[in-house]
């Protein structure tokens, strides 16, 4: 059976070079760290971000030379730990994260407005299929369906744009979504989403 | 019968960082270099 190496043995040989070193430190030690990181935050993701800079601070500080083996490695890792589950609840005073619990879910106030995938193929397909609609209309009922539902104007411009009357303008739109409907209804179309 | 009275009683398990944390260090340290020069060190991170 091998004899277990001392963690200040396995500091030096990781400063002079050898990586193994450091997995064993952080297997070793792994468990500990984190059950005190986790007794604090009480989150596994945290747990896991703080536990990575820990080591982040520990390896740093190795290959610098700064570490003098004053007191043990345990200790001094738990000490930058301690710091860190610090820094973290500072963070989060000035930018509190909401999680919701079983009651409340904050998903069920703020929503996502927009479509999901499904249903915006069938949008764009409707979209689609609605144009083939129109170019089948005649020229005149076109352009003022055109000018009044894609561009928004008032019959008052589309009137002055045409060089029509409002009314002829208006007659137009009329035949124009006549016409449409009688497209749909022959060809049994459907165009709901 | 057993009664648990703690609020949150996931807090008492423990908890250990995955593998896929131990690896990233572990890389993490391959790739830090620390370079001196004029008293002044410099982080090399070499991917």
């Amino acid at each position: 059976m091998e004899l277990q190496k001392d963690d200040s043995v396995l500091v030096k040989d990781y400063i002079n070079g050898n990586e193994k070193s450091l997995e064993i430190l952080i297997n070793r030690h792994n468990q500990r760290i984190s059950s005190f990181i986790y007794s604090k935050v009480l989150d596994r993701d945290v747990t896991e971000d703080i536990f990575q800079d820990t080591f982040i601070k520990v390896i740093r500080t190795l290959k610098k030379g700064s570490y003098s083996e004053e007191g043990k490695f345990l200790p001094w890792v738990m000490r930058i730990a301690h710091n860190l589950v610090i820094d973290h609840f500072r963070r989060n005073k000035r930018m509190p994260k909401f999680e919701g619990n079983e009651d409340f879910n904050i998903f069920s106030v703020i929503g996502d407005d927009k479509l999901n995938v499904e249903k915006q193929l069938i949008k764009d397909q409707i979209d689609s299929d609605l144009n083939k609609l129109i170019d089948e209309l005649p020229e005149d009922q076109k352009e003022v369906l055109l000018m009044r539902i894609y561009k928004d104007m008032s019959f008052k411009e589309i009137s002055e744009n045409t060089g029509v009357s409002i009314n002829t303008a208006l007659g137009r739109m009329r035949y124009a979504l006549i016409n449409l409907r009688k497209i749909i209804e022959k060809n049994n179309i459907v165009l709901t989403n | 019968m057993e009664k648990i009275y703690s609020d949150n009683q996931n807090k008492c398990k423990l908890a250990a960082a995955s593998q896929e944390t131990v690896n990233l260090l572990m890389s993490y340290s391959k790739s830090l270099q620390i370079i001196e020069y004029d008293n002044i060190q410099f982080e090399n991170n070499l991917n």
